[in-house]
């Protein structure tokens, strides 16, 4: 039974993996990057102008922000000085940056996962050019360059320092300070360099007054040291925003500064025709400001150097560095180079496999191309200009281009995944139908899927459907996922029907997933998932209001209460979106631009820390089953689990706010973060032993009456929560890694979420009560009354021999729920609020792979948290074992001394585990089913509207760590559910 | 629509509901078999509440239009590539004042309808009294409506704090929020805090009524938490209410669109949601009730013999009922 329900939901997530895995695939952009370079041998025109300097210092300043440069170019113009604005393209991650700067190619979104790992560049590149040419290169900073270029720089004037340890800015440029100078004036390399690079990490944030000053200091001193033969750029690689960070595609992160000055040779004399350069207004400044796209230094700068231009450039020359007398002839002869080579390599990609992926285009681009070659020579930089940006502004367009077939294949997978999850919900209604069906449920899915794998490598062999338009670039592999997982889908689904029920939830899970169509939706879904989630009380509260007594209706209606009390406070932490402002205001940090929790988070974390455990230790008392396991970790286990992951942040702010008044505090940091992961991890191996929130007590009792002997009384405590207790337990063991990785802010979300959390099971448990009780009033009036009075004096009531069916009203608001810690934890579906800070919680520095499973887990924690404690749903409250014989009354809380007809109880038991089971297998089958419709939702604006990829990301992401979240919720439910209910064979047996 | 057809079935088998209030028969003869029935409405009844809703629509619409002296309507600061028709103007640009226009125009025009529903659940005629009736006169209006007005207050402070509660500003909007509970509250329980008199929940400056507080309770709970309803004023009072709640809750959703317009200022579109649905209820009332009506006066046309409707013949029970619904209506006018 136990391996039966995991094969379905396995079989559920191996549909969500290949649905993703196929629209993902044909989603993100890729390019063929084409190994060819530019060698001057090859062509009989000229590959390149003669050079006007023998050297030159990039000096890349990570961040530095066009307004960090200078807001107000000076006037008169100066030949020597150039305030210009450059203009990366999103994704301003550095690597990405790095691959732009040196090959003038277009980084592909997809290439950001790289930025942990890096990536060699296999394209030609100025340094590559730099090294045909024999030319040293000296590097210093960054290390993220190494990565990029193992074997470019010479190693005895490379110095590279780790980058990704945000919180240690002064080594990395220390370090390049103190090698920078000697390589300039006075070290035994000095002026043996060609070409230096040197990667400051700069003011990583905008108030870092005394990282600019310093970066001031350092120009200034460097255009000292500079012979006249050397020419300095000085540019950032992006920008940030306004709380210093990047990655995304915000008018603040693609604004970067670029500043190249010369003592030499004068770079310009004359201004070129204004219809060369654009001009663009940086955010909040008043005047226009001149700008050029990043990758135009790229050929700039090669032909500055004599060299050739990069093979896969795709950027222009820019106009000022090259117009040097009154008609601009160097400036014409330098574009006449730079356009022929982007030429080149627009017929090489056209040549390549990844040929047809111009088809569309192909014929604009001659025809621009041909206008240039017919031009007048008086025209021809215009032509030429025109030419460049075209072929520029085709392949952005171009490599933004997803292979359709392959998404709508995901699609109709994930689309095909809902219909059969929403199937196995609708069987999962009562057991035995759920048997029947289950029976021969692997053989069939077994047999459907080598089937359908067969059939997908069958059209696959057949070679003209192969090749036809449709299926370009699909593999093998592919044409077997797809068709094995539809196959067998349409299989499941043929043998479980979904059947459409009125609830109160279906509205909100069709608007959230319709939502993604909007844009406005997407980008205030934070607000949209609370308003939701207050809709999903109503249910609820209706049924308290016909509650059949006072008791369980204020129960009910105190519990609603709290839950959206709890609800709506968390709705009022927020990062907010660029595109909020201005309607939203940043509650998460104490202020826009600050980085640093709000006060009253900063006083109350610790007291909050201790409250949580407390909380749901209070909420276990209720129903007596805060015993055993649950009686040593939540006191003693998680609280100070918890309160070192608070205290790792406070520390975190004293540290970064600057007073370090202690200079160990990055080791008592580590010693918490440590202390609160081993108090989790020492707590879990506890729970493992023994997960049993059972207290057993015997008392001896004398003879009653009847017989002499005396009779032992067994008192079993917390039998009426005997699944539930465990599993919170385990939950809240759970709930200390993610709080760990929260930050101070989150943590408090976190603790509301978990107030929201047991609030709402305490309703579902108390709407039961009343569900069941006013249909039995109905049914028989009589019983129900004497019903109703064992309810009141603690005892169970006995509607769970049926189990409970899970619902979708009640599943809906913990989903909802889930999504809302999302968002509250200062998060939004943006690259952008990525919290780096996370990787850093246990060690200072960069390790794999803890710190990107801390990132991961701060970003994804709460989500995953809550999904995973789903099947809570269906086991809370609920007792492990009710007898309906006249003889013996209910085993509740208080009683226990109950005949022992041994197999017939032992039948009992077993078909009510498997009851609890499948109640919990339902919430989790209802949980995987309301991800999945998001993650269709937002494919589908995805495909259609290509704007929302992180939201889809987002989507593909939580769906697969759900399916993880539930299928260990499963798992671990497993432990605290053995075949006989937890405690029930020793239980009876102990009795005499 | 469930419960609908449900009800269906039981007329048409026979199983009368229960009446809250036995209606009182009236002296015309030609009417006293149809109005003897459970579901039997009075002949003023669509009329009145069609004239109702009509005034109301107005109200909301054109009182926002009255110029108010030392209070020219500002230039709006949003949509200006689209402007808005002139006619918005007033409405948009104000939305404090709209809504203060659109809860005068509610408090005058929903306790007058509500006094008719009142009038027809306690003596089960409609429109003007008779000279005997006016003579009796009302001895308990006085208090119930006294207690009508202070239980929408209370509902109305209850429901500024739902609104906080499902997303709107704590502090910022006071008025905004404070006007929209207010305006909700008119909508949603006046007319049954006036009809039914409010639910005993131990609320201060409430007079005490006659009526056992289990069963004033149960009332409320059977009509508006089961939806069970059983006559229909009844019916008049549960349809509107569950529509103004339910369009005040769609009205929030075209706030969050960047159309940039200015009547997606909040509150505008909740309110004007909770207009529309208080009116769609009403209007969906009336039709569930005339079709009850015609359900069972068809059940008598065919000599009260109690045949039991198969699901498959509701919809052409319905059909046919549509079709009579009209010949009956001019027969009785």
């Amino acid at each position: 039974m136990f391996f039966r329900t995991f094969r379905i939901i396995f079989y559920l997530a191996f549909l969500h993996i290949v649905g993703i895995y196929l629209f993902t695939r044909g989603f993100l952009l890729s390019r063929l990057s084409l190994s060819n370079t530019t060698s001057c041998s090859t062509s009989t025109s000229p590959c390149t102008l003669p050079p006007t300097h023998k050297r030159a210092v990039l000096l890349i300043i990570d961040s530095l922000r066009f307004d960090f440069v200078s807001p107000h170019p000076p006037e008169p113009h100066s030949p020597y000085h150039h305030n210009v604005l450059t203009l990366p393209h999103p994704p301003t991650a550095t690597l990405q940056r790095i691959k732009g700067l040196v090959t003038g190619s277009l980084p592909t979104f997809v290439d950001i996962g790289h930025n942990f790992g890096g990536a060699s560049i296999a394209e030609d590149s100025i340094i590559q050019q730099l090294q045909k040419a024999n030319k040293t290169i000296a590097f210093m900073g960054d290390d993220t360059w190494l990565t990029v270029f193992p074997n470019a720089f010479h190693p005895d004037m490379s110095h590279d320092f780790d980058s990704f340890n945000v919180e240690d800015l002064h080594t990395v440029d220390n370090g390049v300070i103190t090698n920078l100078f000697p390589l300039l004036t006075n070290s035994i390399h000095a002026h043996k360099w060609d070409f230096l690079i040197g990667h400051f990490l700069g003011p990583d944030h905008p108030t870092m007054l005394a990282k600019q000053q310093q970066m001031n200091d350092i120009l200034k001193r460097v255009v000292d040291a500079l012979d006249k033969d050397t020419l300095l750029i000085v540019l950032g690689d992006h920008g940030m925003d306004r709380k210093g960070d990047h990655g995304g595609d915000g008018d603040l992160e693609v604004s970067a500064g670029l500043w190249i000055y010369s003592k030499g040779p004068t770079l310009s004399s004359k201004n070129p025709p204004t219809s060369h350069l654009p001009h663009k207004t940086f955010p909040g400044e008043p005047s226009l400001h001149r700008s050029v796209q990043q990758i135009d230094l790229v050929p700039t700068l090669s032909l500055l150097l004599g060299l050739p231009i990069p093979f896969n450039n795709l950027g222009t020359v820019i106009p000022e560095l090259f117009w040097r007398d009154r008609t601009g002839s160097d400036y014409a002869n330098a574009l006449d180079i730079n356009v022929r080579q982007v030429h080149a390599y627009l017929d090489a990609y056209r040549n390549s496999a990844s040929g047809g992926e111009l088809d569309g285009v192909w014929s604009t681009l001659e025809s621009s191309w041909g206008q240039f070659d017919a031009s007048k020579p008086r025209d021809r930089p215009e032509a030429a200009v025109q030419f460049t940006r075209l072929a520029l502004e085709t392949c952005r367009s171009l490599w933004a281009r997803f292979n359709a077939t392959l998404m709508a294949g995901g699609l109709s997978v994930i689309a095909l995944s809902l219909f059969v999850g929403w199937g196995v919900y609708e069987r999962s209604r009562s057991l035995t139908g759920w048997d029947l069906w289950m029976e021969p449920l692997g053989q069939m899915i077994g047999s459907s899927t080598v089937v359908g794998a067969a059939l997908g490598a069958a059209v696959y062999a057949i070679t003209p459907l192969r090749n036809a338009q449709l299926f370009y670039g699909i593999s093998l592999f592919q044409f077997i996922l797809f068709g094995a997982s539809v196959l067998s889908g349409v299989r499941v689904l043929a043998s479980a029907p979904p059947k459409l029920r009125i609830s109160w939830s279906a509205p909100i899970l069709f608007l959230h997933s319709i939502a993604f169509l909007s844009n406005s939706y997407t980008f205030w879904e934070d607000r949209a998932v609370p308003f939701f989630l207050l809709f999903t009380l109503v249910p609820p509260i209706l049924t308290a209001l016909s509650a059949p007594t006072g008791h369980l209706r204020y129960r009910i209606l105190a519990f609603a209460a709290l839950f959206a009390v709890c609800v709506r406070l968390m709705a009022v932490s927020t990062i907010c979106r660029e595109e909020q402002h201005p309607w939203c205001s940043v509650t998460f940090f104490s202020g826009a631009g600050a980085t640093e929790p709000p006060i009253l988070v900063r006083l109350i974390l610790i007291p909050v820390a201790v409250l949580v455990p407390y909380g749901i230790r209070r909420v276990l008392a209720v129903s007596k089953s805060d015993k055993g396991i649950a009686s040593l970790l939540l006191p003693y286990v998680i609280p100070p689990a918890l309160v070192a992951g608070s205290g790792y942040w406070l520390l975190e702010w004293l540290d970064s706010s600057g007073s370090g008044i202690y200079p160990d505090m990055r080791r008592a940091r580590t010693t918490l973060a440590w202390t609160g992961i081993v108090a989790a991890l020492g707590g879990t191996a506890l729970w493992a032993l023994v997960p049993v929130a059972l207290h057993i007590s015997t008392e001896r009792l004398p003879g009653t009456n009847g017989s002499a002997q005396p009779k032992t009384e067994v008192r079993v405590l917390g039998f009426a929560n005997a699944f539930g207790a465990p599993f919170i337990v385990l939950w809240a063991l759970a709930l200390a890694p993610v709080w760990l990785a929260a930050q101070p802010s989150a943590q408090m979300t976190l603790a509301l979420a978990t107030g929201a959390l047991l609030a709402h099971l305490e309703i579902v448990d108390a709407a039961r009560d009343a569900r069941a009780l006013n249909a039995s009033f109905a049914a028989d009036p009589v019983g129900a009354l004497t019903r109703l009075q064992q309810q009141q004096e603690g005892n169970i009531s006995a509607e769970y021999l049926q189990g409970v069916t899970v619902t979708l009203d009640e599943i809906t608001p913990v989903v909802l729920l889930s999504q809302l810690a999302f968002f509250a934890s200062g998060h939004q579906a943006t690259l952008v609020s990525i919290q780096w800070k996370s990787a850093f919680v246990l060690t200072p520095t960069v390790t794999y792979p803890l710190s990107p499973l801390f990132v991961i887990l701060n970003a994804f924690g709460p989500t995953a948290l809550f999904a995973f404690a789903v099947p809570l749903l269906g086991i809370w409250n609920v007792a492990p074992l009710v007898m309906l014989s006249p003889t013996s009354p209910p085993p509740g809380s208080t009683s226990g001394s109950g005949s022992g007809s041994a197999p017939e109880e032992q039948l009992q038991s077993q078909s009510q585990a498997r009851v609890v089971v499948l109640a919990a297998v339902r919430a989790v089958i209802g949980t995987m089913e309301y991800f999945g419709s998001l993650l269709l939702g937002s494919a589908l604006s995805a495909a259609w509207l290509r704007l929302f990829a992180p939201r889809y990301m987002l989507g593909a992401v939580e769906l697969l760590l759900v399916d993880l979240a539930v299928l260990v919720g499963r798992i671990t439910n497993m432990f605290s559910l053995p075949p006989t209910g937890p405690g029930g064979g020793q239980k009876r047996k102990a009795e005499k | 629509m469930a419960t609908i057809f449900k009800a269906l079935k039981n007329i048409a088998s026979g199983n009368r509901p229960r009446k809250l209030h036995p209606p009182s028969f009236s002296d015309d003869s030609t009417e006293l078999e149809l109005l003897s029935l459970p579901n039997a409405i009075p002949k003023q009844y669509p009329p009145l509440i069609l004239i109702h809703l009509i005034l109301l629509s107005a109200a909301f619409v054109l009182l926002p239009q009255t110029p108010i002296p030392n209070l020219p309507i500002s230039p709006p600061t949003r949509g200006l590539d689209k402007p808005q028709h002139p006619f918005l103007a007033p409405i948009t640009t104000r939305p404090v004042l709209t809504l203060t226009w659109a809860c005068l125009g509610a408090i005058l025009l929903v306790p007058w309808w509500a006094g008719s529903l009142r009038q027809w659940a306690h003596n089960g005629t409609l429109g003007s009294r008779s000279v005997q009736e006016r003579l009796e006169g009302d001895p308990h209006k006085q208090r119930d409506i006294w207690n009508a007005s202070i239980f929408t207050v209370y509902t109305a402070l209850a429901l500024h704090g739902v609104i906080i509660l499902f997303g709107a500003p704590f502090i910022q909007y006071v008025q905004h929020t404070a006007l929209l509970a207010l305006l909700l509250a008119l909508y949603t329980t006046f007319p049954p805090a006036y009809v039914l008199g409010p639910p005993r929940l131990g609320l201060p400056f409430l007079s005490a009524s006659a009526s056992n507080a289990i069963v004033q309770n149960d009332l409320w709970v059977r009509i508006f938490a089961e939806r069970n309803t059983r006559n229909p004023p009844e019916r008049a009072l549960l349809y509107p209410t569950y529509g103004a709640f339910l369009g005040a809750w769609c009205g929030v959703i075209p706030i969050g669109l960047d159309w940039d317009r200015p009547w997606q200022a909040y509150p505008l579109t909740p309110a004007a949601g909770a207009s529309l649905g208080y009116i769609t209820g009403a209007l969906l009332a009336l039709g569930a009730n005339l079709l009850f009506f015609f359900a069972e006066a068809d059940r008598l046309d065919s000599s009260g013999t109690p045949g039991s409707l198969a699901k498959g013949d509701t919809k052409k029970k319905k059909r046919k009922e549509r079709e009579q619904k009209k010949k009956l209506f001019t027969k009785e006018d």
